[in-house]
């Protein structure tokens, strides 16, 4: 699946995905899996799953995973539309509607729309823990691992890079 | 962050900033995953990284919910879950469930506002 045609793909793919993003990068991590993986067969569930953990586990921000897809499918071109097809509409969006939404921020209409929008959010992101929990958490272990990492990262301030360390390590020496 | 001190140019330069580093690590660690990632090692470690981290988006989901509800549970509790049906039990495509949810939910936060 490389060349012209998984380029073109790519940047209408994550273009669409650009413009859906307003709940983060982890609100659209379902419709990037279903595309990947289930429209395009671009690669496994696994193989997005491990790429999804190199992206949250690298510094930088959450939304790379989509570099990592796009370098996947197509090498450094691949990378570098997936990328640009991403951030350019949401940062020409961010750059010409900020002023805008600070304006008319506190207008009742204007909350009413963030009120709205953030169980959408809620409902995304939780789908995100779900899909790829589905396709990680292979036995229990694994399944502890995302209950204990979810428990330290709700209740507690302490940074889940260490959960991700622990995890790195019980997973390499073959447990999980 | 960057249009809001020095307008478009500022706005480039953060940008550009927060992804030329992180870039230029990621497709190193591709380049690796790419290379390593059949080894039996690398793929588990990347698996049990990947369960954390959906744990880590769960608490980011629940952070997010408890807020909305404990203010609004009958507005919001029906949004969260219709979603998450839709979404992660049904699997349809995103942009069909943002163009039904999202007035829907912005509606019933106008119609019951407090």
């Amino acid at each position: 699946m490389k060349g012209s045609g998984a380029l073109g793909a790519l940047a209408i793919n994550f273009l669409i995905l650009s413009l859906l993003a307003f709940g983060g990068a982890n609100a659209i991590i379902p419709e990037m899996q279903r595309q990947a993986v289930e429209v395009q067969h671009w690669m496994t569930a696994t193989q997005f799953a491990a790429l999804f953990a190199i992206a949250q586990a690298a510094p930088g921000p959450n939304v790379m995973v989509v570099t990592l897809v796009g370098w996947q499918i197509a090498g450094v071109l691949g990378a570098v539309v997936a990328t640009a097809a991403m951030m350019g509409p949401s940062w020409v969006l961010t750059f010409t509607v900020f002023r805008a939404w600070d304006k008319f921020k506190y207008q009742p209409w204007c909350m009413a729309i963030q009120n709205g929008l953030a169980p959408v959010t809620v409902g995304l992101v939780a789908s995100s823990a779900f899909l790829l929990a589905r396709d990680a958490d292979r036995d229990a272990i694994a399944f502890g691992l995302t209950a204990a990492t979810a428990a330290l990262a709700y209740w507690t301030r302490i940074n889940p890079l260490w959960a991700f360390g622990v995890a790195a390590i019980l997973g390499v020496a073959g447990f999980s | 962050m960057g249009a809001r001190f020095r307008g478009l140019p500022g706005s480039i330069a953060a940008f550009l900033g927060i992804l030329g580093l992180p870039c230029v690590i990621i497709v190193v660690l591709g380049t690796l995953y790419s290379r390593y990632g059949n080894l039996p090692e690398v793929g588990g470690g990347l698996l049990a990284v990947s369960a954390a981290a959906s744990g880590m988006i769960l608490a980011m989901a629940g952070k997010i919910a408890t807020p909305l509800l404990q203010r609004r549970p009958l507005e919001s509790a029906p949004v969260i879950i219709a979603v998450f049906v839709a979404v992660a039990l049904l699997r349809f495509p995103l942009p069909w469930v943002l163009l039904v949810a999202a007035p829907v939910s912005v509606g019933i936060g106008f119609w019951r506002r407090p």
